[in-house]
C-alpha cells in the first residue's frame, strides 16, 4: 500500500529525514515511536504533502502512483489521511460545512456524486455518537474553543467520515485522558480493516494497550533504526530509546 | 426636472470658476440654500480638494479626478437588484431623481419621503441646519447639491420596509455628483436606509447623508458599492445617537476605481449604541478607503467596530478608525477591530487605529492586524481533500464572516455572502499569488 525508500527531506536547508524507508501493507498497524525531535512529524508531514519540507531524496509509493508528484487534496483523493497532533482552529468555518465540503471534494476527485446534506448528516452523526462527541460541536467553528481532547476526537470524527486507505495519526494520543485516549483508540480500531493501513506516530507506549500495532518501529535522528513486533514498544517502555540509538 | 446646462454636468471638479458658475446655475433649483452654497464655494476656493497632505484623506486617492482624462463611453448601467423585496426605491440619476425608476407605494402613517427641494420649500428654516463641511469634498457637496432625499419617521413609528436609494452614473466624462441625503426618526422609530452606488469609471458620486437616531429610535443604515459600482464614490455619514439608541452601519466596498465611506457617529445619550462596520474586497487598481470616528459624549453607552479587508492585486485598502471618549463620558465600552488580509504581495493595507480617551473609567479596546492567508489553515483544509482554491475561498469567506454575522436582516446577509462568493470566483486562483 505504502512504500517509502530512502526518503531524504529538509526545512530552510536543515536536513530531518535521512534516508527513511518504511513499507505498510494492508490490513497492517504499524507504530512509529521515537524521541523529540527525530523527525517523527516531518514524516507524516512529508507524506500529507506540506510545501514548508522539501524531499530531496527517495521515494514514496501510495497504492501504486507517486505520492510526491500528488498535491496534498490530491493524495486525500487518493485514500491518505493525516491526523494532526494540533489540530489547526478556524473560526469562521462550521465543523459539518467543513467535514461535508472535504467529503465531497474527495468524492469530486473521484468521480462520485456528492453526498446530499440529508445523508450527510445522518452519516456524521452516527460517527459522532460512535466517538461520543456532543453533536452539537458539529455545529462549532472548526476547533475552535474545543479542549486537547475534543480536538483529537474531532480528528477521528473527520477520519472516520473520509475512510481513508491510510490514516497518519502523529500523536493524536498526547494530551489526552485516559477517557479521550479510549474513545479516540475505538475510533482507529474501527477505522482497521483488511483493506486499510494505519501508521501510528507516537511518543508513548500508552496508546498501543489500546491499539495493538502489528509492527512497531524506532525512529532516531530521522531514520527507522530498528524494527520488530510488539514486544518492542514494550521493551522500549522498559529501557527508553537511549539503548536503542 | 430643469434641464440643467451642459457646463455644470461637466462640472470641472477643482475649477474655482466652475465651481461658482454651477452653484450659482442650481441656485434656482433650491433657493434656500443660497447662502449655504456661496458660502461653502468660497470656503471651497480656499481649500481646494483634500490631498494626501491632510492626514484624514492621506489613504485616498482623488488625483484620478483632477489629472486623468476620462476615457469610459456613456452608459447607463440599469438598477441593481433589490437587497430586500419590495423595498422602497429612491433612485438617482446623475444626480437628478428619477420618478420613473424610483417606487414608493403607499407609506404608514408618520413616514414621508420627500425630495430635498420640496423639503426645504416647505420648511426653509432647515436649510441652516444643513452640515456644511470642514474639508474639500464636503464643501463642494454643499456648494453644488443638486437634491437628495429626506426620509422621516415620526415618533413611536416604524418603517417596516427599507429604503433603498441607489445612486446611478451614466456619464462618460469627469462629472461630479453631489447629493445630500437626511435621516429624520422621532423618538422610538425604526427604519433602514440601504444607500448604493451603480456607475461609470469617469463619475464621481460624493454624497452626504445626515441622520439624526434620537431617543430609543434604531436605523440601520447600509452602505454599499457593489459590483456594477465604478469611477470615484466619496460617501459621508454624520449621524447622532441619542439615548437608548442604536445606530447599526454596515459598509461593503466591492467595485469602484477609488471608494471612500466616512462615518462620524456621535453618541449624545446615555445607553445610545453606535455599530460602525465593514467590509472591503479590493481588486487590483482599487482604493478602499473606510473612514470612522465615534465619539463618545456622554456616559453609560456602546460602541462596537469591525471592519474586515481583502486585497488582490495592486489593490490598497484602508481604514482609519478614531474613537473618541469625552473627559465626562464615564463607563463607555467601546471596540473597534480591523483585520486585513492580502491575497497578492503587490497589494496595500493601511491601519490607522486611534483612541482619544480623556475619561478615566472606560473599557475600550482596539486591534489591528494585516496579514496574508493562515498557511496553518490552508494546509489543514487541503489535508482534507478540499482544492487550494476552496480553501482559500473558505478562509476568505470566514474572514468576512465577521462583519456578515452582524448583519440582521437575512436577506441582506445573503445578498452580502453571494456577492462575496462571486467576487472571490475571481480572486482565489492563486494565479497573482506572490
Amino acid at each position: 500500500m505504502l512504500q517509502i525508500d530512502n526518503l531524504h527531506a529538509d526545512i530552510d536547508g536543515k536536513d530531518i529525514l535521512k534516508g527513511l524507508s518504511l513499507k505498510i501493507g494492508a490490513g497492517e498497524v504499524h507504530a512509529i515511536m521515537g524521541p523529540n525531535g527525530a523527525g517523527k512529524s516531518t514524516l507524516a508531514a512529508t507524506l500529507a504533502g506540506r510545501d514548508t519540507y522539501t524531499v530531496s531524496k527517495g521515494s514514496v509509493t501510495f497504492q501504486g502512483k507517486d505520492l510526491l508528484e500528488l498535491e496534498p487534496h490530491e493524495r486525500v483523493g487518493e485514500g491518505l489521511f493525516l491526523g494532526f497532533q494540533y489540530p489547526v482552529e478556524i473560526p469562521g468555518v462550521s465543523n459539518l460545512n467543513f467535514m461535508r465540503t472535504a467529503l465531497n471534494s474527495v468524492r469530486a476527485y473521484r468521480g462520485e456524486e456528492p453526498v446530499s446534506a440529508g445523508d450527510f448528516l445522518k452519516a456524521i452523526r452516527a460517527i459522532a455518537a460512535e466517538l461520543k462527541m456532543d453533536p452539537e460541536m458539529l455545529k462549532r467553528y472548526v476547533n475552535v474553543g474545543f479542549s486537547g481532547g475534543e480536538k483529537k476526537r474531532n480528528e477521528m470524527v473527520q477520519m472516520r467520515i473520509l475512510d481513508p486507505k491510510l490514516a497518519i495519526l502523529d500523536e493524536t494520543d498526547s494530551g489526552l485522558d485516559i477517557d479521550a485516549l479510549r474513545i479516540v483508540a475505538d475510533g482507529i480500531n474501527a477505522q482497521r480493516r483488511a483493506d486499510t493501513g494505519i501508521l501510528l506516530i507516537t511518543h508513548y507506549q500508552r496508546l498501543l494497550d489500546y491499539v495493538k500495532p502489528d509492527f512497531v518501529h524506532v525512529m532516531v535522528a530521522g531514520r527507522i533504526v530498528k524494527s520488530g513486533g510488539p514486544e518492542l514498544a514494550h521493551a522500549l517502555e522498559q529501557s527508553g530509546y537511549a539503548d536503542v540509538a | 426636472m430643469p434641464t440643467l446646462p451642459e457646463t455644470e454636468t461637466m462640472t470641472a471638479l477643482t475649477d474655482i470658476t466652475a465651481v461658482r458658475e454651477d452653484s450659482r446655475t442650481l441656485a434656482d433649483q433650491m433657493p434656500e440654500l443660497g447662502d449655504h452654497r456661496s458660502e461653502a464655494a468660497t470656503r471651497f476656493e480656499a481649500l481646494g480638494l483634500p490631498t494626501r497632505k491632510n492626514e484624514a484623506w492621506r489613504y485616498t486617492n482623488l488625483r484620478p479626478l483632477k489629472t486623468e482624462p476620462a476615457k469610459d463611453s456613456a452608459q447607463d448601467p440599469g438598477l441593481p437588484v433589490e437587497l430586500v423585496p419590495g423595498s422602497i426605491r429612491l433612485v438617482f440619476v446623475d444626480g437628478h431623481y428619477a420618478e420613473d425608476r424610483s417606487r414608493i407605494g403607499t407609506l404608514p402613517d408618520g413616514v414621508r419621503i420627500s425630495r430635498l427641494g420640496n423639503y426645504l420649500a416647505a420648511n426653509p428654516a432647515r436649510a441652516r441646519d444643513l452640515f456644511m463641511g470642514d474639508d474639500g469634498v464636503a464643501l463642494l457637496n454643499s456648494a453644488l447639491l443638486r437634491d437628495g432625499a429626506v426620509i422621516s419617521v415620526a415618533n413611536n413609528t416604524s418603517l417596516a420596509r427599507p429604503v433603498e436609494i441607489v445612486h446611478v452614473t451614466t456619464s462618460a466624462r469627469r462629472t461630479g455628483c453631489h447629493l445630500r441625503h437626511r435621516i429624520e426618526l422621532g423618538e422610538r422609530a425604526e427604519a433602514t436606509v440601504i444607500e448604493r452606488w451603480v456607475g461609470t469609471p469617469s463619475a464621481w458620486a460624493n454624497t452626504v447623508t445626515e441622520a439624526r437616531v434620537p431617543e430609543a429610535a434604531t436605523l440601520t443604515h447600509l452602505r454599499i458599492a457593489g459590483d456594477g459600482a465604478a469611477g470615484t464614490i466619496t460617501s459621508a455619514a454624520r449621524v447622532s445617537v441619542g439615548a437608548e439608541a442604536t445606530y447599526r452601519a454596515t459598509s461593503f466596498m466591492i467595485g469602484g476605481t477609488s471608494v471612500r465611506i466616512d462615518s462620524l457617529v456621535n453618541v449624545l445619550g446615555e445607553g445610545g449604541e453606535a455599530h460602525v462596520d465593514g467590509l472591503s474586497l479590493a481588486g487590483d487598481g482599487q482604493t478602499h478607503d473606510a473612514v470612522t470616528v465615534v465619539r463618545h459624549q456622554v456616559p453609560e453607552a456602546r460602541s462596537e467596530q469591525v471592519y474586515r479587508a481583502v486585497g488582490d492585486g495592486r489593490a490598497v485598502t484602508s481604514f482609519q478608525g478614531k474613537v473618541i471618549v469625552d473627559k465626562d463620558a464615564q463607563k463607555i465600552e467601546a471596540d473597534q477591530s480591523f483585520k486585513a488580509i492580502i491575497l497578492d504581495r503587490k497589494a496595500t493595507a493601511n491601519a490607522k487605529p486611534e483612541l482619544e480617551i480623556l475619561a478615566d473609567d472606560v473599557v475600550c479596546s482596539h486591534g489591528a492586524t494585516i496579514g496574508e492567508l493562515d498557511a496553518n489553515a490552508l494546509f489543514y483544509l487541503t489535508s482534507r481533500g478540499i482544492s487550494p482554491e476552496d480553501a482559500r475561498a473558505i478562509l476568505i469567506e470566514a474572514f468576512a464572516g465577521a462583519v456578515l454575522t452582524r448583519i440582521e436582516n437575512d436577506d441582506v446577509r445573503e445578498q452580502a455572502a453571494a456577492a462575496i462568493s462571486t467576487w472571490m470566483s475571481g480572486h482565489v486562483d492563486g494565479a497573482s499569488h506572490a
